[in-house]
């Protein structure tokens, strides 16, 4: 399959993105940073050749839909989903410096899909449960909703591992690599209130997806009811922050337990039984 | 509506601990434990699924906490209560402040309120001030909704503002979860939902309903005139189709294919496709072999009908097929058809496994009856259901959706433009200020002077 190719060329491009955004990052070297970005877009680009190509493919076996079905399907969106809200931030933000946390990230979902024995990487016809146009903008506005917020988780990361470097900010290495703690709490803020707008949209667009082909748009399945969860962490950092004020450590710990809700969400339902298990 | 009642007095203190967020993190956090709690213990089992997986003590005591059906016990609903409570609360409690600020009339402006932090670095500008103001106030009116001019000394002060009603999103999305809840309290009044298992051919009135597994009755007949399940070359099902025609008294008046994701809707009631099975069977292909003779006959039979066998072997009925049977109560041979050998004044059941062929030899009996095939009769599962407040559900979720776009992407933002003029030069600065994100208002008031200088340039130029 050319798609499966194209993806895992992807893959190694969002590592060489790390790789170029470390250089620049560590040595305090501007062009490895541009280089960073230049690299992202092409593995960005790459990972939706990869995505559409594969859509493609499922035509020509005669069982076409878009390729959101499965787990594979989904870590490749999903990889695509950080890769691209990633580029945007750093345009619209003007900083480089968490970049080779976020592709990282992209780079981790996709060498999940690729090389995990565990997962099927097979196109196979969708069963009569998803064959549904909500399916699409249910899994599309769900997985920029999750990569908003594994971007967030990435910042957060990073605003701890500076005040870890100690309250002598002057003095610690984090401090003189990154950019001031101010910057970082904003930037986890904007990619979280994204995430939240996109998680909401995608609890919607389940629900009504659900009003339409059960006839209920709230069952309390373990996937609806942890993305509810996952939806009330956030909400509560949200208020946290605008109602109390609170900055800085407390939302960067809030936002790493809220992404810790949407892996479980993402993946850890599949333990439990429900309609949403990946089969 | 504060001001009124103070800490001091009880309801005071009730009122300020309703209207507290410490309070809605405590309820969201014990509602989303709570949530958690339901996707672990499964929920709505039969008792003996519980029995045999938690023992019987434990079980009394989940049973008791309302931990096996917990989405619909008394205490997680007083819980959702207390949300709404809370929400209507915090919105009464601010907003006449927010409506004071989004209503006004006449808003005031003054350049004291708007900040040094927020300004832009001064530009001068090689033109007189009133040269420069006519154009400056004409891009101002047309860009802004709501404007205001003044003088002070020697200096004059545009106002501008814009997302006034941005202030309100909030407040959208804390009753859109309002809205939501009285959505879910009527469906749950005044709604049903129900089951029923239909055979191909046959037609009913009624479902069960779901929590009590009462008959409802529909006030209209649905028949399943055929079922059918596809499947693809993997032996993925590909799609479950019953054909349906809904009857009015005797009266035919609607006839309809229903798939997964593809329900009928009649009179309110929504009928979806939900599970299907085999009912019965018919054109059942079965070889009666004698013992004596070694002769074979083939004969065909639906269920419910009987066949006489040749050379005095007797009579044989096809009673059921069932999914599964347990031969001798222990040893299950799968699909089986149950038919009654009657010979004379004996009666004899037999079972015929459809896949083990040579079965019934074992019988020892006059006749050995083998299936050869058979056509199934499916029955098509069937949800049936009513939800009066779905529309009030929708409604919230556009609310919340636009709602938290509101309050999240826009802004509340006012820009002051100062001119200073000094013989034939104006000096100009920009301040802005937003109720969130003040760094985006500060970026938008430098955009905002650079805009303003270029309109003079380019006049200069023309």
């Amino acid at each position: 399959m050319e798609s499966a190719f194209l993806l895992s060329i992807a893959t190694f491009v969002y590592g060489l993105a790390v790789v170029c955004y470390m250089a620049g990052f560590s040595f305090k070297f501007k062009p490895a940073e541009k280089a960073g970005t230049i690299v992202t877009a092409a593995a960005v680009m790459l990972n939706l050749a990869g995505i559409i190509t594969r859509w493609i493919e499922s035509h020509q076996m005669g069982i076409g839909h878009a390729p959101l079905s499965n787990l594979y399907e989904s870590l490749v969106f999903f990889a695509f989903s950080i890769g691209a809200i990633y580029l945007f931030m750093e345009i619209k933000f003007k900083t480089r410096t968490f970049g080779a946390i976020a592709v990282l990230l992209a780079f981790i979902a996709l060498a999940y899909a690729s090389l995990s024995p565990d997962i099927d990487q097979q196109i196979k016809p969708l069963i009569p449960a998803l064959q549904s146009n909500w399916l699409t903008a249910h899994v599309i506005t769900c997985f920029l909703g999750y990569a908003a917020f594994a971007i967030a988780f990435g910042i957060s990361l990073l605003y701890i591992g500076l005040k870890r470097g100690g309250d002598t900010e002057k003095n610690s290495l984090a401090a003189t690599l990154l950019p001031p703690a101010e910057v970082l709490d904003d930037l986890i803020y904007q990619s979280v209130i994204f995430g939240f707008f996109f998680l909401s949209i995608g609890i919607i667009t389940g629900a009504v997806w659900a009003n339409t082909a059960w006839g209920r748009y709230w069952g309390w399945d373990p996937k609806e009811t942890w993305s509810l969860v996952t939806w009330f962490i956030y909400a509560i950092l949200l208020h946290a922050r605008l109602v109390r004020g609170w900055q800085g450590k407390t939302i960067a710990w809030i936002s790493i337990i809220g992404f810790a809700a949407v892996i479980f969400t993402y993946f850890g339902v599949n333990l439990l039984p429900g309609l949403h298990s990946y089969q | 509506m504060t001001e009124s009642k103070s800490t001091s007095t009880p309801a005071g203190a009730l009122w300020k601990k309703l209207t507290s967020i410490k309070l809605t993190v405590w309820i969201l956090l014990t509602i989303a434990a709570a949530a958690v709690i339901g996707t672990l213990i499964p929920q709505n089992k039969p008792t003996v699924y519980y029995q045999n997986y938690f023992g019987d003590r434990l079980y009394a005591v989940l049973s008791r906490l309302d931990l096996l059906d917990m989405y619909h016990s008394l205490w997680f609903q007083a819980l959702l209560l207390l949300l709404a409570l809370n929400i209507l609360a915090c919105s009464l409690d601010r907003i006449k402040t927010v409506f004071k600020i989004v209503f006004e009339k006449t808003p005031s402006f003054s350049p004291n309120a708007f900040s040094k932090s927020g300004a832009t670095e001064p530009v001068t500008i090689d033109k007189p001030v009133d040269q420069v103001l006519p154009l400056f106030r004409a891009r101002i009116k047309r860009k802004f909704s709501r404007t205001a001019e003044q003088q002070a000394d020697n200096d004059i002060f545009l106002f501008a503002e814009k997302g006034r009603f941005s202030r309100l999103g909030v407040y959208i999305v804390h009753s859109s979860i309002l809205v939501l809840l009285a959505g879910a309290l009527i469906g749950s009044l005044f709604g049903f939902e129900g089951y029923i298992n239909l055979p191909e051919g046959e037609t009913t009135d009624h479902v069960f309903l779901t929590n009590s597994d009462q008959p409802y009755n529909l006030g209209f007949s649905v028949r399943c005139d055929d079922f059918s399940v596809s499947f693809h070359d993997n032996g993925q099902p590909k799609e479950y189709r019953s054909s349906l025609s809904i009857l009015d008294g005797n009266e035919l008046v609607l006839k309809k294919d229903i798939l997964v994701n593809k329900p009928l809707g009649f009179r309110g009631v929504r009928i979806f496709q939900s599970s299907y099975g085999t009912a019965s069977a018919k054109n059942i292909d079965l070889t009666f072999t004698s013992r004596k003779t070694g002769m074979q006959y083939q004969k065909t039979v639906d269920i419910g009908q009987a066949v006489n066998l040749p050379e005095d072997l007797g009579k044989f009925t096809a009673n059921r097929l069932l999914h599964e049977y347990l031969f001798q109560g222990k040893h299950n041979i799968g699909e089986t058809l149950i038919g009654t050998l009657t010979r004379g004044d004996d009666r004899e059941m037999v079972a015929l496994p459809v896949k083990f062929r040579g079965f019934d030899k074992m019988r020892q009996g006059e006749v050995i009856i083998t299936v050869n095939g058979l056509e199934p009769v499916f029955y098509t599962g069937l949800q049936m259901r009513n939800d009066p407040g779905v529309p009030l559900v929708y409604a919230g979720f556009l609310m919340i959706i636009a709602g938290i776009y509101i309050t999240f992407f826009l802004s509340h933002q006012r820009y002051c433009v100062k001119l200073t003029g000094s013989g034939n030069k104006t000096t100009v600065t920009v301040y802005g200020k937003a109720n969130k994100n003040q760094t985006a208002a500060r970026n938008k008031a430098r955009m905002l002077s650079h805009k303003l200088t270029e309109l003079i340039i380019n006049t200069d130029t023309v």
